[in-house]
């Protein structure tokens, strides 16, 4: 064994012990001419060497890669050859695609057998627009042929020649065991990786000496004969990540074993002749081709549409009668070949006559609502005029309002940034209002660490493809695009350009000249934060008198406005639009306007959100109870048990709440103080349930409804409107693509919860809880770093979001029980609470700091004591989730990845899978170190929509 | 001697073959056999040098040089024989507390070294893809073989035999977690001695040293790190 292991030539006793496989058939006719007991023991024997043979060369068919691996030989790759040539000269232009030839296991040199050279060269002329890498030898990870440069290339040279004799015909075949052992290499769990990663370099080396230039984006295809399938297979997925291009597999007859990950790989072409018995074998011998093993990389792929089946009549596998053979002829009079080329050369000129796929994405609750015009930004004329230009009682949303405009791949610029349309500026910028401005990002530390983190190359991944066919909104127009940064990301998040922000923290204007690039001449406006998403431009405060006017299309109603002196909804009358709104996928239509003046919040009166259309009438979008945004708690409760029960047992009671609004305080002791005050920032906790009754949506048809968890902020402002004190709500949502076209964004309260079309108001109960705990609030100087944990909370959550967005460049996000919007969005609360833990452990001078902050230690120990709860409770894994510490790492992956782990995990942190539960955990927590809470319930608010009742997400 | 040697050998296949076979005969032979303790040892050895070939690939994996290799082997093979001598006596022990056997720990070693018989052939686990499923046919046969060498040494019944397997395989977990734990790093120190690198056994994480170290590689491409 030391032998064989010092010089592991692993073909050199490979070749030896296959002598008597050899021998064997040549002497059956020998001796079945013989007889008696003597034969019979002859050929026992004989059987007996050729199987000990046959194992032996088993055992030593994977030492070649894995001597190369351990670097036992010395000798790299030879790169003074080149791996592989061409089948035509280089053009002169870039070539349109490279095609890279893996021949079948009866492959010994480089140069191949006449009709695959026939094959190769009637493929060439087809195809002079394309380069065609052919020599490589797909059975050696050295790129050795078996006739050369090595020790027992005397005994292949041997063979080769003696195959050739009409009597020794039969020798051929010692060639293709060889090889085969070396498909079974490549499909080996263990040897795989090994052999798949030396292969994949070798045909990259190929590649590169034949001038491709990775990232370039040309296509590369990968053409498998035979066992050349299973050789494509394994080395495709790395191949792909290292030339950072679109890379798809033809295989010709090919036998693989369907347990490489293919899935991101581009498509699949499968050809197979009918007579063909050697192909059968795969989906036989290989037990992840099995229909019953659903979730092997190959059924998978095979599910999402991304493998086409090409029969190729009645052809069998090798020549003669096989797929390449150039003599036999098929009923329509082409030869086996021509028909082969026919269909390579169609399928590489994108000219296939075949029923492709359907690219329609099928219809989605986002589509449907695109159908109504008052959800389309161009509904709404820009102008500076206030609505009915009443500026007493209409206000803007935000000082800084547009809609989003993805800039053609031509105008981009190397620093993120897309147009935006001034809906509404400050007074001093009100010229722009109308105009397309460049809105970009300041130039600040926290911007560039953002930037670089979610940057992102964007290729549709197989799934995103499927997820796009199937009607969730993905962001197929940034397909291909390199680079992509936040901003593009949420401008192109949906087909159109119809997102509408205001714009959040600093906003700097540049002035026309001192644009560049896209921005010469054009103004430059500039942020420090994500842009939130809204809904309508200005709002007022009134209530619903009565619908003076009801059409098919909506309803015009009365309402009077509030009077800041009276404080009475006695102010003047005006009409306002309500438009019916569009149904969702499964025919509900999500808010109504049927009988608003009657709904128990119409006292209190509504924040109507919208904006003017072409006449002049206020359509209202999005709708807001005012009671629930004051500050005026219903209830208040004080107590740690008290405040318990109520979360886990009375905050969902939904039977005969529907309709109905509620806001209680909560506090764990008479000590903590139950004020609010003007500029209070505050940490918002959203949980949403379901819609069931008559019409129950499609999720909430199980056995469990599980609901929604997001993070938020909460900020006090003083309404201009009433003078009073409210709560301006925004979500941070962590959300994946879905058909309802929801962002994974910053998204207004008029826009997550009380947009008519898109909004949660009238549709779901949801518990919006508002957390007051100076501690998580204030400013920490600790050895002169400023440490703010809500605004690194936020932050954090920004940049969730945005690789939510991107899908990390594969353009979809999938959620798992162990990968969820709960799990993601505590481990950014834990990790905002965990820098400043980590910030006073390490600290310089801690005397000198307790000395001189002494209200902050007492805050930080909070801190800390609520971030020990959290990982105890909610992230049993602790921060050792290497995906939310590692940015390279890729986001959730679908279910089918690795169900057994991502169940396991789902079941050790199994309060992250119910949103209700993990709320109730961090509230208590929160509650338990002194928090101030408020809990606002809203329970399908809104028209009358008798088709549906609350569902309360699952709880324990 | 050749002729004793010859001899030897041939007790030796004779025991393994019925072993392998599952035949009692061969269990109560060698438990009167005069040579019983060395033969059992034998067994073991080569049951682990056996089992190391066939899952060398970790050595290759790790990029261990030939002559390291090659070591590492045998080290294995050693390891394999202590932890094996270590779990026969934790089932030995367990069956005489639960059950109340009375029979030396020798007998019970040469006994169940015996019946280590059919992971002579676990070299073959490294043929490529068949390999895979013949480890799982190779650790039933050697429990079967377990099963019934045990009670041929015990006269315990099969359920018994297994309940004390299973005792047995949780008292060895515990004490390679307690106070096993200095053994099994001096296990762990001379393996990766030997190999000249501390050797990753997770293959899993292997796959990804393989994979990652193409594309960081891939520029001025050929061959691994070495």
């Amino acid at each position: 064994m030391m032998h064989v292991f010092r010089q592991p030539r692993g073909t050199v006793l490979g070749g030896v012990v296959l002598l008597p496989l050899m021998v064997v058939p040549q002497l059956q006719p020998l001796l079945a001419s013989a007889t008696g007991a003597m034969t019979e023991r002859v050929v026992s024997d004989l059987l007996l060497i050729g199987l000990v043979a046959l194992l032996i060369a088993a055992l030593l068919s994977p030492l070649e890669s894995l001597g190369w691996w351990a670097g036992w030989y010395g000798d790299r790759v030879d790169l003074k050859v080149p791996p592989g040539s061409t089948e035509e000269p280089l053009p002169q232009t870039q070539a349109s695609r490279y095609i890279v030839y893996l021949d079948g296991i009866g492959q010994f040199k480089s140069t191949y057998a006449p009709e695959a050279e026939q094959f190769l060269s009637d493929l060439g002329q087809a195809l002079p627009d394309m380069v065609i890498v052919r020599g490589i030898m797909p059975y050696s990870v050295l790129n050795k042929t078996l006739v050369a440069n090595r020790p027992m290339s005397a005994f292949w040279r041997l063979v080769t020649w003696l195959r050739s004799k009409r009597f020794f015909k039969m020798l051929g075949m010692l060639i293709n065991i060889r090889n085969l052992l070396v498909v079974l290499v490549s499909a080996d769990k263990r040897y795989g990786p090994v052999y798949n990663r030396g292969m994949a370099q070798l045909i990259y080396d190929s590649l590169i000496d034949e001038g491709y230039r990775p990232g370039s984006q040309v296509p590369v295809t990968l053409l498998g004969f035979s066992g050349g399938g299973e050789i494509s297979m394994g080395a495709a997925p790395l191949l792909q990540q290292a030339l950072d291009s679109p890379l798809d597999i033809i295989s010709l007859a090919g036998v693989f074993c369907g347990h490489n990950n293919i899935l991101r790989l581009g498509h699949i072409y499968h050809l197979v002749g009918d007579k063909d018995p050697v192909e059968r074998t795969g989906p036989v011998l290989f037990p992840k081709r099995w229909k019953i093993m659903a979730l092997s990389y190959w059924n998978r792929a095979k599910k999402r549409g991304q493998v086409t089946f090409i029969s190729l009549g009645p052809v069998g596998h090798q020549t003669p009668g096989g797929v390449l053979d150039p003599d036999q002829r098929l009923p329509d009079g082409r030869t086996h070949l021509q028909q082969t080329v026919d269909w390579v050369t169609g399928i590489l000129q994108e000219r296939l006559p075949l029923v492709r796929p359907s690219t329609t994405p099928s219809p989605s609750s986002y589509s449907q609502a695109q159908q109504g015009i008052f959800n389309q930004p161009q509904t709404y004329p820009l102008d500076r005029a206030y609505p009915g230009g009443d500026a007493a009682h209409y206000r803007p949303i935000a000082p800084w309002m547009g809609r989003l405009i993805l800039p053609t791949p031509d105008r981009r610029q190397p620093q993120d940034g897309v147009w935006l349309e001034v809906h509404h500026a400050p007074s001093d910028h009100s010229q722009l209002v109308g105009q397309r401005v460049w809105l970009t990002w300041q130039a600040t530390p926290w911007v560039s660490q953002y930037l670089n983190t979610v940057t992102r190359d964007l290729h549709f991944s197989a799934d995103a493809e499927y997820s796009r066919r199937q009607g969730k909104v993905v962001p197929e127009r940034l397909n291909g695009w390199r680079r992509v940064g936040p901003l593009e990301s949420l401008a192109g998040a949906r087909p159109t350009d119809n997102v509408v922000v205001m714009l959040n923290g600093s906003v700097q204007v540049a002035a026309a000249e001192a644009g560049k690039g896209a921005g010469r001449g054009v103004t430059q406006v500039l942020i420090d934060q994500d842009p939130t998403q809204i809904s309508g431009r200005f709002y007022a405060i009134a209530q619903f008198v009565a619908p003076s006017q009801t059409t098919a299309d909506g309803v015009l109603y009365r309402i009077r406005h509030f009077n800041k002196v009276t404080r009475q909804f006695d102010g003047p009358e005006a009409e306002v639009w309500l438009p019916q709104v569009e149904p969702k996928l499964f025919g509900l239509r999500p808010s109504s306007h049927q009988n608003l003046e009657q709904s128990p919040c119409n006292g209190g009166g509504w924040y109507l959100y919208g904006a003017s259309d072409q006449s002049g009438r206020f359509v209202v979008q999005a709708l807001a109870p005012r009671p629930l945004l004051a500050l005026t708690p219903d209830r208040e409760i004080v107590g740690k048990t008290a405040t318990h029960r109520y979360l886990k047992n009375v905050s969902w009671a939904v039977a005969g709440a529907k309709g109905t609004i509620s806001s209680v305080l909560l506090r764990a002791s008479d000590k903590i103080s139950p004020t609010f005050h003007l500029g209070d920032r505050l940490l918002l906790n959203h949980v949403y349930g379901g819609v069931g009754g008559q019409m129950t949506e499609p999720a909430a048809r199980g056995p469990v409804y599980f609901g929604h968890f997001a993070y938020g902020l909460a900020e006090v402002v003083q309404e201009p409107l009433t003078d009073d004190l409210r709560l301006e709500i925004q979500y941070f949502q962590v959300y994946t693509q879905n058909g309802d076209g929801l962002i994974a964004c910053r998204h207004h309260w008029s826009s997550y919860m009380g947009d008519r079309q898109y909004g949660c108001l009238n549709l779901r109960p949801v518990r919006d809880i508002v957390i007051k705990l100076d501690a998580f609030t204030s400013r920490y100087d600790i050895d002169g770093v400023a440490i703010y944990p809500l605004d690194r909370l936020l932050h954090q959550l920004q940049i969730m979001m945005a690789r939510y967005r991107t899908g990390d460049g594969t353009g979809i996000t999938y959620v798992g029980p162990a990968n969820n919007c709960a799990q993601d969005s505590n481990q950014a609360l834990y990790a905002a609470l965990q820098q400043l833990n980590r910030a006073t452990a390490t600290m310089a001078d801690p005397a000198a700091w307790f000395k001189a902050h002494p209200d902050q230690v007492g805050q930080a120990k909070q801190l800390k004591q609520i971030a020990q709860s959290l990982k105890r409770d909610l992230l049993p894994w602790g921060t050792a989730r290497a995906d939310w510490q590692n940015h390279e790492t890729r986001l959730g992956s679908s279910l089918e990845d690795d169900p057994v782990k991502q169940l396991a995990t789902a079941v050790v942190s199994w309060r992250t899978v119910l949103p209700r539960v993990a709320s109730d955990t961090v509230i208590t927590t929160f509650l338990k170190r002194g928090a101030t809470v408020l809990v606002l319930r809203t329970t399908q608010v809104g028209g009358t929509v008798p088709e549906i009742e609350p569902i309360a997400p699952l709880g324990i | 001697m050749p002729a004793e040697m010859t001899y030897s050998l041939d007790q030796f296949w004779r025991l393994v073959q019925g072993a392998n076979a599952l035949h009692p005969e061969a269990f109560q032979a060698i438990e009167t056999h005069a040579n019983g303790t060395l033969l059992a040892i034998a067994v073991i050895v080569l049951a682990g040098l056996s089992q190391s070939i066939g899952q060398a690939i970790v050595l290759f994996l790790n990029q261990v040089k030939p002559i390291r290799f090659v070591l590492s082997l045998g080290i294995a093979a050693l390891l394999f024989a202590f932890s094996a001598a270590f779990w026969m006596l934790s089932v030995w022990g367990v069956s005489h507390l639960l059950y109340g056997v009375d029979v030396s720990f020798l007998k019970v070693f040469r006994v169940l070294g015996l019946a280590y018989a059919p992971l002579l052939w676990s070299f073959l686990v490294a043929i490529p893809y068949l390999g895979v499923p013949l480890n799982v046919v190779l650790s039933v046969w050697s429990l079967l073989a377990f099963v019934r060498g045990f009670s041929v040494v015990t006269e315990l019944d099969r359920w018994q035999v297994l309940g004390s397997a299973l005792l047995g395989w949780v008292v060895f977990q515990i004490m390679q977690r307690t106070v096993g734990r200095p053994a099994i790093a001096l296990g762990h120190w001379v393996s990766n001695s030997v190999a000249g690198a501390p050797l990753i056994t997770n293959l899993r994480q292997l796959e990804q040293t393989v994979q990652s170290s193409f594309t960081k590689g891939s520029d001025n491409s050929s061959g691994p790190s070495q």
